[in-house]
This record gives structure tokens, sequence and C-alpha cells, in this order.
């Protein structure tokens, strides 16, 4: 198991402060964010490349905050994978095996995952004749080889094709199971980070905004910023109206109404922030009985996108007076493809009241 | 138009650098035209000539390995770690580059004259007027160039190879060991046959400290200068084209060591 308490390091005029977060055994913790925003740089230090400032590392409960890299018993893959380039697979796969160290695999071991690997086939390959997935397995059977239980893996799939990638995806999550693995990794690919992860850091300018399990993460994120690296969402600014029982009435001048949102922490005059998911907004079929659904409002398509699995509707926003004020950005999942929209159709569409998640606006006053 | 002005530039430059070949092989065939076959061999294989070949093969050789020994840490420091003073040790490899062999030569000789100086001479080993000098003079030339060449071949080795390797269990000697030396190795290898030719050519620090005295400091540059001021122009030539022949198969041989340079 390995875990971080309040760790701070420093790259020039960078800073990460108060990282604290555990991998336990047989546990895949994602580090979730943007570029820039310090995910290597922890990383490089929990494998022992920089100087901390402050705080400590534990792998296994043993202190490693002080030790050397190749006393931490931690194996790093980062993003260019490092493969070294004048020895062949299998000698890449074995350079650990060198060293004699307490934590080795056996040959026996790293055969077994060569062969789980597939890799058999190349052993005796250049480095440099490989395809990008072969090159990401033989890192991974790499660090896996160094007998270490704990691998920090720095976006390793970030170059290959989409397809490869879900093949991987699968490869590394049997992998983590099977020989019970901690791996923390670093992505900003959101289905990867859902793919693999059990528990979610959200990272933003070097401070963990959130962590949580993965469904705690991607479906009630704990501020706007969190929204923002979790998924595509549209944002409206509102200002509390009313307070009726466990609800709260919000008027949300660019959408031209008032909805009504479960919530018990905000009071009246209250400036809010509403964050919805583009895909949990609805589109409701013509004719369909509005009666008994509620934060309805009618728009008007703009544009339409089409992608291979979803259609991305621009949606602009009319009042009662047909004012347009505001896009709306909508994305329906039709498998079937059996909803038709045009452009300049009007249409209602709902927010239902569990996708809506408000925050107060401390900027305003 | 455009193509027009391009094939000018084409035309022009391509001509500067033919007008290259020529100027040096203008001078190259000039200096065979002195060359007559009997006297030539006669002067090649004469004792005289093959000590200098000797003394100057041999003190080369020295003087690469001793600057190997010192260029080598050097220049992985200077490629890997910020330190106070790594900026000024940049600097000061440039030295033998922008200071004239000759002043190099008399600034070494001026400091066996100091009281530091004459303690080395009289207490460990004589430099000046000996073999031991020349070696000093090769040495001192070619150090910051050594150290120079096998910097830029550590520059092009991205130090995440040895990050990776100490994770998985190698220490910093081990990494270094198993990853940037091997991957290194040709940068280095190119870098001691250069540093080497350039030892073996070295003039001006070598007669400051070492002097001119046939048969005991005569190396090939001194020989050739010796040679010219009897006004022995047979003797000179030969030597000339022997220093010429080394010169051009160490390119030739650095060109296929490079030539074969893996991308690390």
């Amino acid at each position: 198991m390995l875990r971080i308490n309040n760790l701070c390091m420093s790259a020039g005029n960078f800073s990460v402060n108060n990282i604290s977060l555990s991998v336990p055994d047989g546990c895949c913790h994602v580090l979730l964010g943007g570029t820039g925003n310090g995910k290597t740089l922890i990383l490089e230090t929990i494998a022992g490349l920089r100087p901390i400032t402050n705080g400590e590392i534990l792998n296994d409960e043993h202190n490693i905050t002080s030790e050397a890299p190749e006393n931490r018993f931690i194996s790093y893959v980062p993003q260019d994978l490092a493969l070294f380039p004048h020895l062949n697979v299998e000698k890449n796969i074995f350079y650990s095996q060198r060293f004699k160290k307490n934590q080795s695999r056996t040959s026996k071991e790293i055969g077994e995952i060569i062969e789980f690997m597939q890799l058999e086939s190349i052993l005796h390959r250049s480095i440099h004749n490989l395809s990008g997935g072969e090159q990401q397995r033989v890192a991974l059977v790499r660090a896996f080889a160094s007998g270490n239980k704990v691998l920090l893996l720095d976006e390793p799939f970030s170059a290959l094709h989409f397809t490869m990638k879900r093949t991987l995806w699968g490869l590394l999550s049997d992998m983590q199971k099977k020989y019970d693995l901690s791996i923390l990794l670093v992505t900003h690919d959101l289905e990867e980070a859902f793919f693999l992860a059990d528990d979610i850091s959200v990272l933003h300018q070097g401070i963990i905004l959130q962590t949580g399990t993965k469904e705690d993460v991607f479906y009630h994120p704990n501020s706007i910023e969190v929204t923002k690296i979790t998924g595509h969402y549209n944002y409206f600014s509102g200002k509390v109206l009313d307070v009726i029982d466990n609800h709260r009435l919000i008027n949300f001048v660019k959408l031209g109404n008032n909805l009504r949102i479960k919530n018990n922490r905000l009071a009246p005059c209250d400036q809010v922030i509403m964050a919805i998911r583009t895909s949990s907004i609805e589109i409701i079929p013509s004719g369909s009985d509005l009666s008994n659904l509620s934060n309805t409002i009618v728009c008007e398509i703009k544009s339409i996108y089409e992608t291979s699995h979803y259609q991305q509707l621009v949606l602009t926003i009319s009042q009662q007076m047909d004012k347009f004020q505001d896009y709306l950005v909508v994305d329906v999942y039709d498998k079937r493809n059996t909803r038709k929209f045009e452009v300049s159709q009007k249409v209602t569409v709902s927010f239902p009241e569990d996708a809506i998640f408000i925050y107060k606006d401390d900027n305003c006053r | 138009m455009k193509n027009g002005s391009k094939l000018g530039l084409r035309k022009v430059s391509i001509s500067f650098a033919v007008f290259t070949l020529i100027f040096y092989l203008v001078l190259i065939f000039s200096l065979l035209s002195f060359i007559s076959g009997d006297r030539f061999f006669d002067i090649l294989f004469s004792e005289r000539t093959m000590f200098s070949i000797k003394l100057s093969i041999t003190a080369a050789f020295v003087a690469v390995m001793l600057s190997f020994i010192i260029a080598l840490p050097a220049a992985y420091a200077l490629s890997r770690y910020e330190f106070a003073g790594k900026k000024f040790i940049d600097l000061i490899l440039e030295l033998p580059m922008i200071v004239s062999p000759a002043a190099l030569g008399a600034i070494i000789l001026f400091f066996f004259y100091n009281n530091m100086g004459t303690w080395i001479q009289e207490n460990i080993q004589q430099f000046v007027f000996t073999f031991y000098g020349i070696i000093l003079a090769q040495f001192t030339t070619i150090l910051g160039i050594t150290i120079r060449m096998i910097k830029n071949g550590f520059d092009e080795i991205s130090p995440r190879y040895e990050n990776t390797a100490r994770t998985m269990g190698a220490n910093s000697f081990q990494a270094f060991r198993s990853i940037s030396l091997p991957l290194c190795s040709k940068s280095i290898f190119a870098a001691l046959i250069l540093s080497w030719a350039k030892a073996v050519g070295e003039f001006g620090a070598t007669i400051t400290i070492a002097g001119t005295m046939a048969m005991r400091t005569e190396t090939l540059p001194v020989a050739i200068y010796m040679r010219l001021s009897v006004a022995d122009i047979d003797g000179a030539v030969v030597l000339i084209t022997i220093l010429l022949g080394i010169g051009l198969l160490v390119l030739f041989f650095v060109r296929q060591v490079i030539g074969g340079k893996s991308s690390a």
C-alpha cells in the first residue's frame, strides 16, 4: 500500500501543496487533471527523482521519504516510457534482474507475464522496431518485472490509438488484479480514468480538489473546478429566490426561467452557479405531456454536430418573448439514431433534478 | 522569378563549397609535387622520423587517457547536475580554443617558475624540456575540448533513462554504467579519437614547454618546424604528409563511428 501524507514540492515557480492520498494493495488510484497541474511532478517525487519540501511517503508502512529511488521499491513508467534503446525487448524486461533486490520477481513469474502480455514473439526485437502498443506493453512488463508492487504510470497510453488503448486498459486491469499491484496512474483522459480507477483524485494547480471513489468524483463533483475537469458541462449563474421545504427556487437570467432544485443549504439572495452535464439534459419528444415535468425550457436548435456515437446540439435559449440569450449544449446518445433533429427546430429540454449541481458563487456579493 | 532566385542562391552557395574543396586540394597537391620517390621512403623510415612518430603517438595517447579520466566524470557532472560555478567551468572549457597554444604553453612554463611549480619540478617530476612536458602541453590543450565533446554526448541522452533504471533497482553508479555510458559510448569514442588527433598535431604549447631537442622532444609538428628551420624541405614534406595522413584517417574513422550512432 502506498500512502502519501501532506506532500509538498516545487519545481521552478510551480509548487504542489499538501498532497495526501493512498493506494491500497490491488487498487488503482488515478490522478486526474489537465496538463501543467503537477501530475508528473508528484509521480517523480514519489519515485524519489525530485526532492520534497514537506510531507512523507510510505510504502507498506515503511517511511521511504528520504530513501534513494532504488530503495523505494516503486516502479515508474514515464510518459515517453524510457525503454532503453541499446537493449532489446528481453534485456529491457530483465534489466532489474541485474540488481539483486529482495522483491525481484522470479524468471518464472516474468515468463508468465510476458506470455500474458503476448510478448513472446518479440523478445529479441530491437526497441526501435516496436509499434506503440508493443512499446507500452514492454514498459509495463519491465516495471512489473522489477518486483515492485507499487507502479507509477504517467499517461502511459496517451499516444495510442483508441482501440489499442481499450485493449491495454483491459490487460493492465487484469494484470493489476492478478498480481495485487497498487497503481497510481496519471491521466487527463476521462474514459481511461473511469475504466481503470478505483479511486480518483482531481488535481488543479498543484492542489487536490477532490478525492474519492470514481463514482463520487464523477457523479458528485464538489466544486465548479472539479466539474470542469471531469466532464462537459453547461454553466449558468443564478440567484436564490425562495426556500420551499428542502428545495430552492432559483432564477437563472440566461435561461430565462426559474428552476426548482433540491438543496437545503442555500439561503434567499445567495448567488449560485449551476452546472449540468451536456449528456444529462433531456430533450422531450414533441407531443409529450409536460405537466409532470419540472424544470423545462423551450429552445431552438442552432447547430447540430455528429460524432460516431452521439449528436451534439447547440441550442439557443428562448424566453417567452423569443429573446435569444445564450447557448445550451446537449449531447444526445441515441444509438439507433431514431431521433431526427433539424436546425431551427424548437425543442423542449428538461433539467433532471438529480443531474443539477449547484455551487455557491463566492465571487458575487 | 522565385524559382530563379532560389536556383541562383543554390549555384552561388555550392560554388563557395566547391571553392573550399579546391583550395585545400591545391594546397595538398602542391605539397605532393615536392615528394621525390626514393628520398621519401628513406626519410620516412629513418630513425629520427620513426622516433618523432612514436613520440607523438605515445605522448598523445597518454595525454588522451589522462584527459579521459578527468573528462568523463566532469562532462557527466556538467551535463546532469546544477552546482555552484558550473557556468564558470563551462566557460573555461573554451580556454584552449580562444587562447593561442603558444600562450597556453607560456602560461604553463611560467607556472613552473613560481614556488609551487619549482617544488613540483624538484620533488615530483621534471616537466620542462622533457617527455612529460609534451604530455602536459597536449593534455592542457585537449582537456577542455574532450570534456565539451563528451558533455555534448551526454546532453543527447535523456536523464529519464537513468531515472527509470534507478526505480528498477540500479543505484546511481549502476545506472550510469549500464545506461548512460553505453548510450554515450560512440560520442566518447569519437571525442577521444579527435582529441588524440589534435594532441598529435599540437605544436605551440609543446615547443614552449618541451623545446626543440632532436631525438628527445621532437614530436611530428616540432620536427616539421626543425626541418624547415634548416631548409630540409624533403624531410618537412614527409612529416607533413604523415600528419595529413593521420588526420584524414582519423576523420574517416570518426565519420564511420558517428554514422552508426544509435538514436538515444
